[in-house]
């Protein structure tokens, strides 16, 4: 009975944090959803600004380079559940300064490339409008959103299956 | 007497614009287009447009680019016949119009050469009415000297680039810089003909001018914050006319944020009771979010001016009012097509009222 007693009360533990993540999980998408929401709009607001001509894609550079990127550490997650949750999805925002780094290899094969700057509101222009920010603002903003979305995803899976290998061990005990 | 042989020169094509005006999307047609729910909706009402050419063989669902983009030919289209009817001085005029958009393709080649695009791709998304024979050959300039050297001396735009040459390499400020420099010279050069036109197109064009030189003042400000752009350079960017110059755009060029411009605004008479009676529409609005922003109250003060340029006749300002209430209407059409495609309905009735 004792090991009967343990295991539910591991499985009603893990219920109640499944249910806590799942919470934050709808109470961050909300979030996330608002903030993009804003984010198309505020754009929406730069291109009748500025001109649907002047921020479009074909402004964009032939060659971008995402200035974040997000990491994926599983070893912790698998391993060790009570790891700490930052570590598994990481956001990881490129400095200005690392951006000549990178260029070197791309200046010896074009020795005629233009230096060009890292952000990518550059791309429209240097007196691009203040929603073209305000847009720029709101998606970096949603970025640690969705890493959190994703790594929230990824846990609450985790942890129904390891609810349901508990209930399945529950069931097989002797009675 | 010039009222006599104005109509042997530009009589037709004055009618033609006309009519073209008398086509522009009225009230009640935009109620009919903020009701709708889908982008399919849309295209159905703007098949009873002028538009409707031009939108009627494309897929369903239509995007917003490709709605700005159709309806952006058919100002084209329109705009064209205007010229390929014209003769002097009508063409002439009509000539001066395109210069902006050569400036627009200028900048728009030589950044996409900046940032690696192909080629054709960039003289496919150039604008139809700015294009110009050398155009092409603007892609293999990398500074400002190439660019004139072997480009611009022969293009229409020559003249323009003189205040530019002391701008060496092609980077995101200088080319901002080259960019707004043209256009002051552009601006202050077409001033300089419409003057030379006579009346009544010099005092009709001249408050156009003058309100377009002042809006550009304001947005140069507004934009730069934040930026490399100097205050210096900030001042140098600024057309030498309009009702701000000079006194307020000395002023504008060294503020810092929006409530400083505003302040400064509030301090011309014009402008002042723009602002006011912005803010008293919006407060007697009970629908709520109806809180007109700068641009907004400069969008409805150029509405203005361009209807009321329709009051006179045997003037060219009624061919550069049309094209700016057209662009208004297309904008107008682009702003409800993005409201009802991310449904944001309550924001789909912010576009500026026209007829």
């Amino acid at each position: 009975m004792d090991d009967e007693d343990a295991a539910r009360l591991r499985i009603d533990a893990s219920l109640l944090n499944v249910l806590d993540r799942v919470a934050e999980y709808r109470r961050l998408r909300d979030e996330a959803n608002a903030a993009l929401r804003q984010a198309f709009f505020d754009l929406a607001r730069a291109k009748r600004s500025a001109g649907y001509q002047w921020i479009s894609p074909d402004l964009y550079s032939a060659r971008p380079r995402a200035i974040a990127t997000v990491c994926v550490d599983e070893t912790n997650a698998i391993d060790n559940a009570a790891a700490d949750e930052s570590k598994i999805f990481l956001v990881n925002r490129r400095m200005a300064e690392d951006s000549d780094q990178d260029d070197s290899s791309s200046e010896d094969e074009k020795p005629r490339a233009r230096k060009t700057s890292k952000d990518p509101l550059l791309w429209f222009g240097m007196l691009v409008p203040p929603a073209l920010k305000d847009a720029q603002k709101g998606f970096v903003a949603s970025l640690d959103s969705l890493a959190r979305l994703a790594y929230l995803a990824h846990a609450i899976q985790r942890e129904q299956e390891r609810l349901q290998l508990d209930m399945d061990a529950v069931d097989a005990l002797p009675k | 007497m010039k009222e006599i042989y104005f109509n042997a020169d530009a009589g037709y094509l004055e009618g033609v614009v006309r009519g073209y005006r008398d086509g522009l999307i009225t009230a009640p047609q935009y109620m009919n287009l903020t009701q709708c729910e889908t982008m399919d909706d849309l295209k159905l009402q703007l098949a009873t447009t002028d538009y409707a050419p031009f939108l009627q063989n494309e897929p369903s669902p239509i995007s917003t680019s490709t709605l700005s983009a159709r309806c952006t030919d058919a100002l084209v289209a329109e705009f064209q016949y205007l010229q390929q009817n014209s003769a002097e001085p009508v063409s002439r005029f009509l000539e001066y119009i395109t210069f902006g958009y050569m400036i627009d393709n200028v900048i728009l080649l030589i950044t996409g050469t900046l940032h690696e695009r192909d080629t054709h791709d960039l003289l496919e998304k150039c604008h139809p009415l700015g294009f110009f024979d050398t155009m092409p050959a603007l892609c293999v300039a990398t500074n400002v000297q190439d660019l004139y050297n072997t480009v611009m001396v022969d293009s229409p735009l020559a003249g323009y680039f003189r205040e530019c040459l002391s701008a060496e390499d092609l980077n995101e400020l200088n080319i901002e810089i080259i960019r707004n420099t043209l256009y002051k010279a552009y601006l202050e050069d077409f001033y300089s003909y419409c003057q030379s036109c006579g009346e009544p197109t010099s005092s009709i064009m001249a408050e156009l001018l003058k309100f377009e030189s002042d809006r550009r003042t304001v947005n140069i400000t507004i934009n730069s914050f934040g930026t490399e752009l100097s205050k210096d350079d900030r001042a140098k960017l600024y057309p030498r006319l309009g009702n701000m110059y000079p006194e307020a755009q000395i002023r504008l060029a060294r503020a810092d944020d929006m409530d400083q411009v505003k302040s400064i605004l509030e301090q011309y008479g014009d402008y002042k009771r723009m602002i006011l009676s912005a803010n008293m529409n919006a407060s007697s609005d009970s629908a709520g979010g109806s809180d007109m922003s700068l641009e907004d109250i400069f969008f409805a003060n150029e509405v203005q001016l361009n209807k009321d340029a329709f009051e006179q006749q045997f003037h060219f300002g009624v061919f550069y009012s049309w094209l700016r209430l057209k662009e208004q209407e297309i904008r107008n059409i682009v702003w409800i097509a993005e409201c009802i495609s991310q449904q944001q309905k309550d924001k789909v009735n912010k576009y500026t009222p026209i007829y």
